[in-house]
């Protein structure tokens, strides 16, 4: 059963993180305790906040700056949540592979953007918003719930799923716009 | 037998005149309440009718607002709400998330 459940996470990883070229096979059979799975939590949306930031920077599109605001306010939202959880259970967010391969990958998608002229990074950066909710999605969906033992931390990943999801519709209606007309 | 005690007739006018108040107060505005939830309206579509109040309460995690075409509420936190009466058929959404749509109908 444990041999299924890690092929499934080797697929999952493989399916998810591919589609936005970064590769955590190397990370993939590993299970992650509750400490782990916070400081994951906390860590993706984190990310997500940063690249806002740098959006908010370098855009001058009122769509992407209000999607950015909106990431910002959202995953702002969601972290601090966490950590008040995080307190509450007595358990102090602890890194692991996953979430440093996910602040590399960050790093280097920060670096990627920021190398954009105006024009290029709104197409670029809602990309990146579109796969990397998908992706967030699917590990929390598939890999951080089925690991989480506490109920509370399992209460708040599920919470926080519809928020996602909107959060992709939403860039994917602003990436549909960039390809039908191209005017970002 | 047969004969009702004044006792009994006063309690069934009582009864009847309460009746009455209550079909009258029917009559009288209400308010509504539209629950914001997992990055939704519920209900998204209400029918409500003129001079009604539609109350909006926030239970997400995340900030939202109600947005009409020509005017909107304040951002909404966790656990706060906001009124208003309605007399107009109307769309409305949340310009923080717009992909949050909402309507109220107003009955003929």
């Amino acid at each position: 059963m444990l041999a299924l459940k890690n092929q499934l996470y080797i697929l999952i990883f493989v399916f998810t993180f591919s589609a936005m070229g970064n590769s955590l096979l190397a990370q993939s059979s590993e299970k992650f305790n509750d400490a782990e799975v916070a400081h994951i939590a906390v860590i993706a949306n984190k990310i997500d906040v940063e690249t806002a930031k740098l959006a908010k920077k370098k855009s001058e599109q009122s769509e992407v700056l209000d999607f950015a605001n909106t990431m910002i306010s959202d995953h702002t939202a969601v972290i601090q949540k966490a950590k008040d959880l995080a307190e509450k259970l007595g358990v102090k967010p602890q890194k692991n592979s996953l979430s440093k391969k996910l602040m590399e990958d960050a790093r280097k998608t920060r670096s990627m953007l920021r190398k954009k002229s105006a024009g290029a990074f709104n197409k670029a950066y809602i990309n990146h918003e579109v796969q990397y909710h998908k992706a967030v999605i699917n590990t929390i969906e598939d890999v951080l719930l089925p690991d989480t033992e506490n109920a509370e931390l399992k209460d708040l990943l599920e919470g926080v799923l519809p928020a996602l999801k909107a959060h992709l519709k939403q860039a994917k209606n602003i990436q549909n716009k960039v390809a039908d007309n191209g005017r970002y | 037998m047969g004969v009702i005690k004044p006792q009994v007739l006063l309690c069934i006018l009582a009864v009847l005149l309460i009746s009455s108040c209550t079909s009258h107060k029917n009559g009288d505005p209400k308010t509504h309440v539209v629950e914001i939830k997992q990055m939704s309206f519920v209900p998204k579509k209400l029918t409500v009718s003129s001079g009604d109040t539609v109350k909006w309460v926030n239970l997400d995690l995340v900030t939202h607002n109600v947005s009409f075409q020509d005017r909107k509420s304040p951002k909404l936190e966790q656990g706060e709400q906001f009124a208003i009466v309605v007399s107009d058929n109307a769309e409305y959404r949340c310009s923080l998330h717009p992909v949050m749509e909402g309507q109220i109908l107003i009955k003929n």
